[in-house]
């Protein structure tokens, strides 16, 4: 019986278990979901997205954030950040 | 009598003679990310948040060793940033700086000057700054064992959605009758040892007085010539410039 499951593939003598194979296929299909649903799991606690919008316009938001209305710190805190975080994108 | 007339109007000679060099300190008061504001934004926006938490809390390192120095003699005063020598977090140091501790400002009470000199909308300025009026009280506290006063005003700006009124609180000891202090505040019977406005303040550090080598005040003189309210205006009109570029992405 185990002969009959026993299938030469090659001459050169290489052969498969079918019984083996299927519990190496399963383990392989738990390791892989276990694998993705750990990663699935830590990508929503890492910040690696970036919000939408430009760039341009991260640096207003902090401009008009730092500015407190005043025109000047409104343009010289969007100026600093566009410097900082945008200019080499 | 000619001796009596002498002692009496010593401290008055003395006094007309004093020049110096005060060191002072900033602090930021309040820190966006630390606001309600920002824990707001830490939970609608967490890339935003970590950025702006990352530039205030280099602003917080830098700061401990950044200095501003006004240099005084009986007509002029001239404050501006100290300049030292920052290695790691270079790129934090105008974050720290800020718009106001960005300028040079020049004081001269005998032309009634009073002159900050600053770069903005990509040119240079000179702005002619108009007289403060201050409200004085008789609260008091000891700041470096010197009696202090508190005096108040506002400054009142130009801004997009109207004008905005930023309250100023400077603390001044009148022991010391120098009409200077930081970011060209001035015009008080005392030297400034505290100022505060909105949520920055400036502290004195250090104080030296008549120092040996004599104080050479040089009135900055590159820029464009404007009054507070032309510069306001120009400021209005480069921020709506911004804007319109902005809706326009």
């Amino acid at each position: 019986m185990e002969k009959n499951q026993n299938l030469t593939l090659l001459k050169c003598g290489i052969s498969f278990n079918f019984k083996k194979m299927k519990k190496l296929f399963l383990s392989m299909v738990f390791v892989f979901a276990f694998v993705t649903l750990s990663n699935a799991n830590t990508s929503t606690k890492s910040i690696s997205i970036p919000p939408p919008g430009t760039c341009f316009q991260q640096a207003w938001d902090y401009g008009t954030a730092m500015g407190h209305g005043d025109p000047y710190w409104e343009w010289y805190y969007t100026n600093q950040y566009y410097n900082q975080h945008c200019e080499n994108q | 009598m000619k001796y009596l007339i002498l002692i009496l109007t010593y401290p008055v000679i003395c006094f007309s003679q004093i020049n110096g060099k005060i060191t002072y300190k900033k602090q930021n008061l309040n820190y966006y990310t630390n606001s309600p504001k920002g824990q707001k934004l830490e939970k609608v926006d967490p890339y935003t948040f970590k950025k702006w938490k990352e530039i205030d809390d280099n602003v917080k390192l830098l700061l401990k060793e950044m200095t501003f120095q006004l240099n005084f003699n009986n007509n002029e005063s001239i404050f501006r940033v100290k300049e030292f020598l920052e290695v790691e977090n270079k790129q934090y140091y105008y974050f720290a700086l800020g718009p106001d501790g960005s300028g040079v400002y020049y004081n001269n009470i005998n032309t009634k000057e009073n002159l900050v000199a600053l770069e903005a909308y990509g040119q240079r300025f000179l702005i002619n700054n108009p007289q403060i009026k201050w409200s004085l009280t008789k609260e008091t506290k000891t700041i470096k064992g010197f009696l202090c006063y508190k005096a108040t005003t506002i400054k009142s700006i130009m801004g997009r959605k109207g004008t905005i009124k930023m309250p100023i609180i400077a603390w001044y000891a009148p022991k010391l009758p120098i009409s200077f202090g930081p970011l060209g505040y001035r015009g008080l019977p005392g030297l400034i040892f505290d100022l505060t406005i909105g949520d920055t303040r400036y502290y004195v550090e250090k104080i030296k007085l008549n120092p040996k080598k004599k104080i050479v005040i040089k009135k900055p003189i590159e820029g464009k010539l404007v009054s507070k309210d032309e510069f306001e205006a120009i400021g209005l009109q480069s921020i709506g410039k911004m804007q319109n570029m902005l809706n326009k992405n």
